[in-house]
């Protein structure tokens, strides 16, 4: 086990991607892999790494292809991140040229700083320069990855804008006509959110300058109960003493999550939405919880009792109203269901509970 | 799994004798492409085809030179209808045009189909739903049932190998069919029925042309009865691409008809270029959106045509597809965060439905009155070659020729043709906007319109004909439906024949309405039929027809009767009063307006009830404030009359503001109009106790409720000026507040007499 939180994808799925890299067929430039088989790797076989719509990764690989750039847009919590990372690490092999968007992003971590003591030492030299992500990945053919774009500065942003056309870099430092050309197989996949509180618009140049893709949540509630049991399989494997999570339990976590992130019930009743992000990756994160605490600290099989508990923090972060939403559902639907199913009556019991002390 | 486990047995059981068979899907390009060597290479004196043995009449006129195709068998059973639509590019279109080029026989094999049931369509749900699709989908990446036909067949278009495409073709079917259950619907029965067509060739050399599904049932198996003869009747009328898309009557059948249409044009020598095809879409497309004001610039149509093609090549065929273009078109034209019905998609799979309308031969022969609509629609400039819904606004009072057209889209939508929708105008039938000049029509020549029209061609030889042959329908129907006293009915059937021009040959109506209002008891329901007749009646109405009968003498009798039935109004029961009052007030502003009635005739009536001992406070209010209004009564009388009621201790609450009431339901402007009258309502309001006052504040308010904000206001400024104060400024004060605030001045007031200090509370 490596004493890492967490490995890259390259690293995690070394041997599957070997394998495939040694299949043969035509693929672009720079390509480790043809793009059937990046497909394969991404939402092949019987545990796809990414659970979604298909045709979006078909045409994700398909823009990377070209020279437009790839912008993953969508709600927190859709696994954009995760798909640019194996897209990455299938495409150049390496996913960890990567750019964390933040407010405090200068120019310099799109296009190079220098090593100021070899800057003093030897004047401006290509010794001294200290590469971006960017520019690393245009030196060696990859793709580059930029993380919420959209929290960067605007004129920031724009840095991309000369990058994606014109495939180059200029250092004017090292002399009049010095520029970095991108070799084959490199591109710009971003992700962004449009809708957060505290994000920048994106300048229309650059917006032409990517194709875009909207990560949606997962419409099969099949997969998306697989996929939050396997990854929490996942998390869990540092805890041997846990019992593995029910499968049910998971279902009814996944069926409550459904419930208030579309509004809408299966059977087509309406209930109220809270804003609050309901995303697979928050019910993943309840998941992990509730199964730390059935093993820890209330020790017990895993039950509805234990996701009342968390789902609580996850609903309540910032929105009185969300609480009230949330009341309503435990009211009217979970009560409802528990007149038919153990495992809801425990929900329905623990979270009327738990909403009592918090004086909702 | 499938019977057909290798391609070797599959050509066998397929071309193996006399009898080809030619496992098709509806409405396939590739299928009838594959057909047309078929049927070249087999040269059968006897064509199959799975269409219902009934339409076999149509035949002939299937291939007349003068069709246009998309057309439909239309079937009619019991006001129940089915289609049977055929394309251009249809296999059965194929196997139609190659019959005839040979002079081969052409048979229909199949059963009728079931008026009686859900629309047919066992052909279909196992290509988009069945287990081995879905598993089938997974392992190949694509989609969805729609997706992989096309991977695996429609992108075989125009191939030389006809034989291993229909046995691929039967191989998937057979997988489709062993997972579907046969005995759900008639499926087993018909394809009895089709083995009994095939039993009677006897060795002749044919081919037999049926939806791939039913194929594998063909080769052997006993054959079935002959069916009992088939009572309903068909014609040969003209489809849209749009219905042949949409259309859920007759489910077999590919979506997007113009995409394939496309395909079926490219492909004629070969397979076709795919790269072209989609190019041409594309620009085409974009030219299409240009015209609705959304641009696509030349770097975003390259930069599709790119993805597409790069698409289409991740997911392993030569064939740029529908699903490479479509979300070829969505990576590059969208720029932001979008759900799944993403606008351009929506647009473009839109643009693929295509609007393309057929045309029947001459020779089909029409019912008369579908011959008769569409010359009448033609000569009314309605464009039938496109089913696409477009609007026309008709200045339907100054044109003459936009007042046919009007009268024509009033006749289609008496016949229910779903022709034409007024979204806006005057509406003669409700008395509602009678003085707008134009109106506003959104119409559309769809296949559904001819459907209507055939069913409704029992009824008349022509338009005018039949839609006035269904009024008077209606108009029975309301009698045998407990409606034949319900004079509003009839005469909305009677203004709905006016306005589409029928009115010289109303007669009947006309007759039914007088003898109906001779007699009405009602009246409410004659004071508003008297508004809405007064729309038409005479030459000055907005609405007159001068072909039509003359409505005098119906207007006369409904005076007559009003005027009985206001005579009477002293022995109404009171329930039925405030509805007779609306009409009296309706009746007394004809008069008002329209010298055709006799005014002096009302104004007895309306003296002879005031003088009615039996009439009742509500009743005596509204006739004296109608008899104020005309000047028969002295407003210092009507003042008197109010300021009585309100006063007299000895009648029950109600009863004192009744008379008040009555007179707001007829002439509540006197109240600003008429000083007296105002003084002397404030005068006996302000003469009443506080008690007295409690206890009619509900009466007095339910009647003061019927004045509008406007009227409210206008009162409320007279009063003010009428007492000298100011008008109380706005507060936050609710009424409970105030209701509290006056009961506490009571109990203080009581309070203070029981200290003796009275006096304090004067000051």
């Amino acid at each position: 086990m490596s004493d890492a939180l967490r490995l890259p994808a390259e690293v995690i799925h070394a041997a599957e991607l070997s394998a495939l890299a040694a299949e043969p067929g035509p693929r672009p430039p720079g390509w480790r892999l043809t793009p059937q088989a990046v497909r394969r790797f991404i939402c092949g076989g019987s545990a796809p790494k990414f659970v979604g719509d298909p045709g979006l990764v078909d045409r994700s690989i398909v823009s990377l292809m070209g020279r437009q750039g790839l912008m993953l847009v969508g709600e927190p919590g859709t696994a954009k991140s995760l798909l640019s990372e194996l897209l990455a690490a299938a495409i150049s092999g390496r996913s960890t040229a990567v750019v964390q968007g933040s407010a405090g992003i200068i120019e310099d971590h799109l296009r190079y700083g220098w090593n100021y003591a070899l800057l003093l030492a030897q004047g401006p030299t290509p010794q001294a320069l200290v590469p971006s992500p960017v520019l690393s990945a245009m030196k060696a053919g990859q793709i580059v990855r930029i993380e919420e774009l959209s929290r960067c500065a605007p004129e920031v942003q724009d840095v991309l804008i000369s990058v994606l056309s014109e495939k180059v870099l200029t250092v004017p430092e090292l002399g009049e006509d010095h520029e970095i050309r991108a070799r084959p197989g490199f591109n710009v996949i971003a992700t962004a959110n449009l809708r957060d509180r505290g994000v920048h618009e994106m300048s229309s140049a650059l917006k032409r300058r990517f194709n875009f893709e909207t990560v949606t949540a997962i419409s099969d509630p099949v997969a998306e109960a697989a996929l939050v049991a396997r990854q929490l399989a996942e998390r869990m494997a540092d805890h041997p003493g846990a019992a593995p999570a029910p499968l049910d339990v998971i279902e009814l976590l996944v069926t409550v999550f459904r419930d208030l992130r579309t509004g809408r019930l299966a059977d087509g009743t309406a209930v109220a939405s809270p804003k609050a992000v309901m995303s697979t990756a928050e019910s993943v994160n309840v998941a992990h919880a509730a199964l730390l605490d059935a093993t820890y600290l209330n020790p017990g099989p895993l039950g509805g009792q234990h996701i009342a508990a968390q789902v609580q923090g996850v609903v309540f972060k910032d929105d009185p109203e969300d609480a009230r939403k949330f009341r309503a559902y435990v009211d009217v639907v979970a009560r409802d269901r528990g007149g038919r199913s153990a495992l809801w009556r425990d929900f329905h019991r623990a979270a009327a509970a738990a909403l009592a002390k918090s004086g909702v | 799994m499938s019977d057909f486990l290798t391609r070797d047995q599959a050509l066998a059981a397929l071309f193996g004798g006399p009898v080809a068979f030619a496992p098709i899907r509806h409405h396939s390009p590739a299928c009838a492409h594959a057909l047309r060597s078929l049927i070249r290479a087999h040269r059968p004196e006897v064509i199959c085809i799975e269409a219902p043995t009934p339409l076999s009449p149509h035949i002939p006129h299937l291939t007349e030179p003068d069709l246009v195709f998309p057309v439909a068998l239309l079937t009619l059973h019991q006001g129940r209808q089915s289609y049977y639509p055929l394309s251009a590019h249809s296999p059965e279109t194929i196997a139609l045009q190659e019959a005839k080029a040979l002079g081969a026989e052409v048979w229909f094999i199949d059963l009728p189909s079931r008026l009686d049931e859900a629309p047919r369509g066992p052909d279909e749900t196992p290509f988009s739903a069945s287990a081995f699709v879905a598993e089938t989908c997974a392992r190949l990446g694509l989609r969805d049932g729609a997706e992989l036909w096309d991977h695996l067949f429609e992108a075989r278009m125009g191939t030389q190998d006809w034989q291993g495409f229909f046995a691929d073709v039967l191989t998937y079917c057979a997988a489709l069919r062993h997972g579907t259950d046969l005995t759900a619907d008639d499926t087993l029965p018909r394809e009895a029925e089709m083995r009994r067509h095939i039993a009677r060739l006897n060795g002749r050399r044919a081919v037999v042309v049926t939806g791939g599904f039913h194929t594998p049932a063909l080769f052997q198996g006993d054959p079935g009865k002959p069916p009992p003869a088939d009572p309903s009747e068909s014609y040969l009328i003209a489809y849209g691409e749009e219905a042949l898309d949409a259309l859920s009557g007759y489910g077999a059948g590919l979506r997007h008809p113009a995409w394939y249409a496309r395909l079926w044009q490219a492909a004629q020598d070969g397979p076709p270029d795919w790269l072209a095809l989609a190019r041409d879409l594309i620009t085409d497309f974009t030219a299409a959106q240009a015209a609705q004001g959304h641009r696509i610039a030349v770097p975003q149509q390259v930069e599709t045509l790119t993805l597409a093609a790069g698409l289409a090549s991740l997911r392993g065929r030569g064939a740029v597809l529908l699903p490479d273009l479509s979300d070829a078109l969505r990576s590059a034209l969208v720029k932001g965060e979008t759900g799944p019905a993403e606008p351009w998609t929506r647009a473009f799979l839109r643009f693929l439905n295509g609007t393309a309308f057929g045309r029947a031969p001459a020779s089909a022969g029409q019912p008369p009155l579908l011959r008769d609509a569409r010359a009448r629609a033609q000569a009314a400039r309605f464009d039938l070659s496109t089913s696409v819904r477009r609007p026309r606004k008709l200045d339907f009072r100054r044109k003459p020729s936009h007042a046919t057209a009007s009268q024509f889209c009033h006749q289609m939508a008496i016949l229910d043709a779903g022709f034409a929708q007024l979204t806006a105008g005057p509406d003669l039938v409700g008395g509602v906007n009678l003085g707008l000049l134009f109106e506003d029509w959104d119409c559309a020549w769809t296949p559904f319109v001819e459907g209507r029209l055939i069913e409704a061609a029992r009824l008349g030889a022509d338009l005018p004909s039949a839609a006035l042959a269904r009024l008077l329908r209606d108009a029975q129907a309301l009698g045998t439906s407990g409606q034949g006293q319900d004079l509003g009915a009839l005469v909305t059937l009677m203004l709905r024949g006016w306005r589409a021009g029928l009115g010289p040959r109303l007669g009947p109506l006309v007759a039914e309405v007088t003898g109906l209002a001779a007699r009405s008891p009602d009246l409410g329901a004659l004071a508003r039929t008297l508004r809405r007749l007064t729309a038409v009646a005479a030459p000055t109405d907005p609405l007159h027809d001068p072909q039509a009968p003359d409505l005098g003498p119906l207007l006369a009798v409904v005076f007559d009767r009003m005027i009985l039935l206001t005579e009477d109004l002293p022995q109404s029961p009171d329930e039925a009063l405030p509805e007779a009052i609306a009409g009296l007030s309706l009746l007394f502003a004809a008069t008002l307006t329209d010298p055709r009635f006799d005014r002096p005739r009302l104004q007895g009536a309306l003296h002879r009830v005031a003088a009615d001992p039996r009439a009742s406070g509500l009743l005596l209010g509204a006739v004296a404030g109608l008899l104020t209004r005309s000047g028969q009564m002295e407003p210092a009388a009507c003042a008197l009359l109010l300021q009585g009621q309100i006063g007299a201790r000895t009648l029950k609450p109600q009863d004192r503001a009744a008379l008040l009431d009555g007179f707001l339901r007829t002439a509540p402007m006197l109240l600003w109009q008429d000083q007296a009258i105002l003084a002397a309502c404030h005068a006996a309001l302000s003469a009443l106790s506080d008690e007295d006052f409690t206890t009619l504040l509900p009466a007095l308010r339910l009647s003061l409720s019927q004045l509008n904000p406007h009227e409210t206001d206008r009162l409320a400024a007279e009063v003010t000026r009428l007492t000298g104060q100011a008008a109380a400024p706005r507060t936050s004060l609710t009424e409970a507040d105030l209701a509290r605030g006056l009961a506490l001045d009571r109990a203080l007031a009581a309070q203070l007499a029981a200290d003796g200090l009275a006096h304090w509370g004067e000051a």
